[in-house]
């Protein structure tokens, strides 16, 4: 007697007046027109309906909001927000679909995307990493590089386009950028000055994120200290005076 | 004319409320309270206390029942806990280990 | 008034900060930032690396960069887009292939908050 029926033809519904609170996992459709509070994790469908709630995790095979969804959703093969959807919540999943008057306010994975390419634009494409106070007077500003490559939702706060490239030219002499040419960093500091002029006209409702001063040993020789704030702004030219940038920091 | 099915193989680990019908052909482990009526079919597998106005049991079910109504055992009924309902049917050929309270 | 639509071509690329109060339509490359008060289209074959501010988007090639719309974003099937986006009207076909953040207001039902 094969009580597991692998090919329900009924989906599981939850009615409109039920309230499930807990863990519902299983291999076959489910349909909330009720609410459903805890995790779920099917093999199959989740179809939320209008009047559907869902506060939970839910992994599925794919989704259907037509409902209110407050939790993250991972599917296997797609999400689709319908109309009357609203999702609060993180979305994984190779496909997704919002429909126009959809509601939805989290983030979207689909799986691996890299950034699209454009050439000679790395500046602006590549995301900005978490550049942390360089303690210890270390030289090298730069961490290792793009590789790391944290979201471009990131870059909205941090300093525009890579600064840690702009620090390390002036440093010493013109000797020790044999990195970059003049040419190429009068580029990145004109694409600075013009992220400056972009965000003066248009500043980011999130203020950037200082990294906290470091205590007096970051000053390379420019001048100029790695990573923080001031790197918005053109290179200066190389200056000793490493104790009057000092005071300017807060 | 139940809203509320739970199908074969899905496994509800925690509380189910409502004021319609449920019916329970999966697993529910832990407590149903409803206003209406619960159907535990064959396949359904209650670990739950259960308080409603009507049950009908016909898998198997573990657990206290209060039930403001009645309380049906059917033949393929298997239950262990405690009825409290002001009428009891238990068919026969059903399995049911537990106390019977109808003091109402 | 044009009459149709500013394009830039497939062969080119701009670089820097374009303003503008008329529909774009972008086939070639932009790097920088857009600010537009009308809509601003990225065919198939545009690559936009920039921080976008505009009325209505829509992308059916690829852009990387801070999206706010003022009225509605649409991202269809061919589409790549890397960001966040905000905007009281987001549209995403199947197909398309998105990474970021989505920002709109959700009205959730009372009792709910996230």
């Amino acid at each position: 007697m094969e009580k597991n029926k692998t090919m329900s033809s009924q989906a599981t519904v939850i009615g409109a007046q039920t309230h499930v609170k807990g863990n519902l996992e299983g291999d076959e459709d489910l349909h909330v027109v009720g609410r459903i509070d805890g995790n779920i994790s099917l093999t199959k469908s989740l179809v939320v309906d209008p009047s559907g709630i869902v506060v939970a995790d839910v992994q599925v095979a794919k989704a259907v909001v037509s409902g209110t969804v407050v939790g993250n959703i991972t599917a296997t093969d797609l999400v689709h927000i319908t109309e009357q959807g609203r999702v609060v919540g993180d979305l994984h999943a190779p496909r997704v679909i919002l429909v126009d008057g959809a509601s939805f306010r989290g983030n979207v994975e689909m799986g691996d995307m890299e950034a699209p390419r454009v050439a000679g634009a790395e500046r602006v494409v590549t995301p900005k990493v978490a550049r942390p106070a360089p303690a210890s007077g270390s030289p090298s500003g730069p961490k290792a590089a793009p590789a790391e490559k944290p979201s471009p939702a990131k870059s909205a706060p941090r300093p525009a386009p890579p600064p840690k490239r702009v620090v390390e030219a002036p440093r010493g002499s013109a000797a020790t950028s044999a990195k970059l040419t003049p040419a190429t960093l009068e580029k990145r500091a004109e694409a600075a000055a013009q992220a400056v002029a972009a965000r003066r006209k248009d500043p980011p409702t999130k203020k950037p994120d200082l990294p906290p001063a470091p205590a007096g040993k970051a000053v390379d020789e420019a001048g100029e200290r790695a990573g923080t704030f001031s790197s918005l702004r053109p290179p200066r030219p190389p200056t000793t005076a490493g104790k009057k940038t000092k005071v300017r920091r807060k | 004319m139940a809203n509320t099915i739970i199908g074969s193989s899905i496994v509800i680990d925690g509380e189910i409320s409502g004021e319609e019908d449920l019916v329970v052909q999966g697993t529910v482990k832990g407590k149903i309270v409803l206003k209406q009526n619960l159907l535990v079919e064959n396949s359904g597998v209650v670990e739950a206390d259960i308080q409603t106005a009507n049950v009908t049991i016909s898998g198997q079910v573990t657990g206290n029942i209060v039930a403001g109504e009645r309380v049906e055992l059917r033949t393929d009924g298997r239950m262990v806990g405690d009825i409290k309902a002001p009428r009891i049917l238990i068919a026969d050929g059903a399995s049911f280990k537990g106390n019977v309270d109808m003091d109402v | 008034m044009a009459d149709q639509p500013c394009i830039i071509g497939k062969n080119i690329t701009i670089r820097g900060n374009l303003t503008g109060a008329e529909d774009l339509v972008v086939e070639g490359r932009i790097e920088g930032t857009v600010t537009l008060s009308h809509h601003l289209t990225v065919q198939s074959s545009g690559i936009v690396a920039a921080d976008l501010e505009v009325e209505d988007l829509t992308v059916n090639g690829s852009v990387q960069g801070e999206i706010r719309a003022s009225r509605s974003v649409s991202i269809t099937a061919d589409a790549k887009v890397v960001g966040n986006i905000r905007a009281p009207r987001i549209i995403i076909e199947d197909g398309a292939r998105f990474k970021g953040r989505v920002e709109m207001d959700v009205a959730l039902p009372a009792g709910l908050s996230k």
